[in-house]
This record gives C-alpha cells, structure tokens and sequence, in this order.
C-alpha cells in the first residue's frame, strides 16, 4: 500500500469522518485525483430538512452560495410518493434529497437519516465545471417514515478548479453520521 | 454556541462570515418551516424510547405481539 497522491490508477479511500452535532461536514479534494466520492450516511438534529452540497475553489475558505452558482436536476419516489422530477438552472446549492413538501424531508429519529454515494468529478480542470451526480436512500420525516430513492445530478455554475466540497443540511445541525472520502486516479 | 464545521475529520469553528451566512438561511427556513405532520403521542414516545437507547426498535416491535 503506497502513501500520499496517486502515480497510477487506483481508488483509495482517503479519510473518514465520524460528524457528530456539526453545522458542516468539508472535506477537502487533493488535485492529484480525478474523481472523488463521498460514501456514507447522516441523520440532521432537525426534522424533515434537505441534505444540500457546495464546492469551493479556496481550498475551504469560501464555499460558493451565489444564487446563481449552481445547476441540477433531480428525481425521486419515497413510498408512495413522488419526489421529482425536480431542475433548477440557478441556486446557492445543490439540493441532493428532493422535497415533495413537509414531512418528505430527511427524518432525525435514531434510525432514520439519509445514506448515499455521492460522485465529484473534473473538479480540479480549471476549464470544465465541476460535476456532481449522486444516488441515495433517505427515510423521511413524514409519520409512516416513507423510504425510497433519489437521485441529483448537477454542476457548479462556472469553470473552476475546485478543491472543497460541503454536506450540510437545510437547516440545523448534522447530528451523527460517517462518511468516507474516496479518491479515483483514472 | 458557535456552530462547528468538520474538516478533514478536524472540528474547526465557523468564521464570523460563515456564521452570518448560516444565520440567514436559518432565518429563511424558520420563516418557512416544512412542518412534518402530526405524529401521534405513540410514535412520539417510540422515537424518544429508541433515540435514548432505552429499548431498541426490535424489541419495541416485538412487544406487539406478546
């Protein structure tokens, strides 16, 4: 097992966080990697919230939230319930959980919360937007915690190199969770 | 409290700035709360139980049929 950035193909995780009653979870993206991928779960301290992503080209320092910044389109079935098709071609964020309105938001009960994978890619070209599709199980707020699928694919709005990406919910804290970051050479 | 962001698996607190930020979409979501239905006192008791690890869900459900 090699240490440090990538020489060669590969996929490697790269760090785990374990969020526990955090406003953000920020992970940030090493250039030497292609692709990344966020895999894992969280559960919000407050009810029946979105889960929403932000990139950064400032390693961190400034996640980009301009009305505009961000474009997306999304789908999703929770029980018997539609959630999509949903698109937006402007907002401060990308929405990953569609909301069909209340109580189809992410649920904070113990067992409840969102699980995800979550892909970032061409983040480091200067030239291209960076791109964002993501696929999940969320178990909702409503009370028959209705579960299904979701699915957001997107982009930041203009061409940066991009090097900090966000998970944070609509409103309040990330109450527990773990996430993983994986890196993809290719 | 200040809120808390987790970087890299470091928990840093947020800026002056990204608390601002934060305060604001705080204000919009309480402006416009998405109100989950009612849940009844059973389900509200249930979760309590479970969420304190005082029983498990399992052994809740099994309680049904006893």
């Amino acid at each position: 097992m090699f240490a440090g950035a990538p020489p060669f193909s590969t996929i490697k995780k790269i760090s785990t966080a374990t969020p526990a009653a955090v406003a953000a979870l920020d992970f940030t993206l090493d250039a030497a990697y292609d692709a990344f991928w966020l895999k894992g779960y969280l559960i919000p301290a407050t009810d029946d919230v979105q889960l929403w992503l932000r990139l950064d080209s400032n390693g961190g320092a400034s996640f980009d939230a301009g009305a505009s910044d961000y474009g997306y389109a999304s789908d999703g079935r929770y029980g018997a319930v539609n959630a999509g098709p949903v698109g937006l071609t402007g907002d401060t964020k990308i929405i990953l959980t569609p909301d069909p309105g209340a109580g189809f938001g992410v649920g904070n009960a113990a067992a409840e919360g969102v699980e995800f994978w979550i892909e970032i890619a061409r983040a480091a070209n200067a030239a291209l937007f960076t791109m964002v599709k993501a696929w999940g199980t969320i178990a909702c707020a409503d009370a028959s915690v209705s579960k299904g699928w979701w699915f957001t694919s997107g982009a930041r709005n203009a061409a940066q190199a991009d090097n900090a990406v966000r998970l944070l919910c609509e409103s309040g804290n990330i109450a527990s969770g773990r996430v993983a970051l994986i890196g993809v050479k290719y | 409290m200040a809120r808390v962001k987790l970087v890299n698996g470091a928990a840093i607190a947020f800026t002056p700035a990204e608390d601002a930020a934060r305060d604001a979409e705080e204000a919009a979501y309480a402006a416009a709360p998405i109100v989950a239905p009612a849940k009844s006192e059973a389900e509200i008791l249930r979760a309590a139980l479970v969420r304190k690890g005082i029983v498990t869900a399992a052994e809740l459900d099994a309680e049904k049929t006893r």
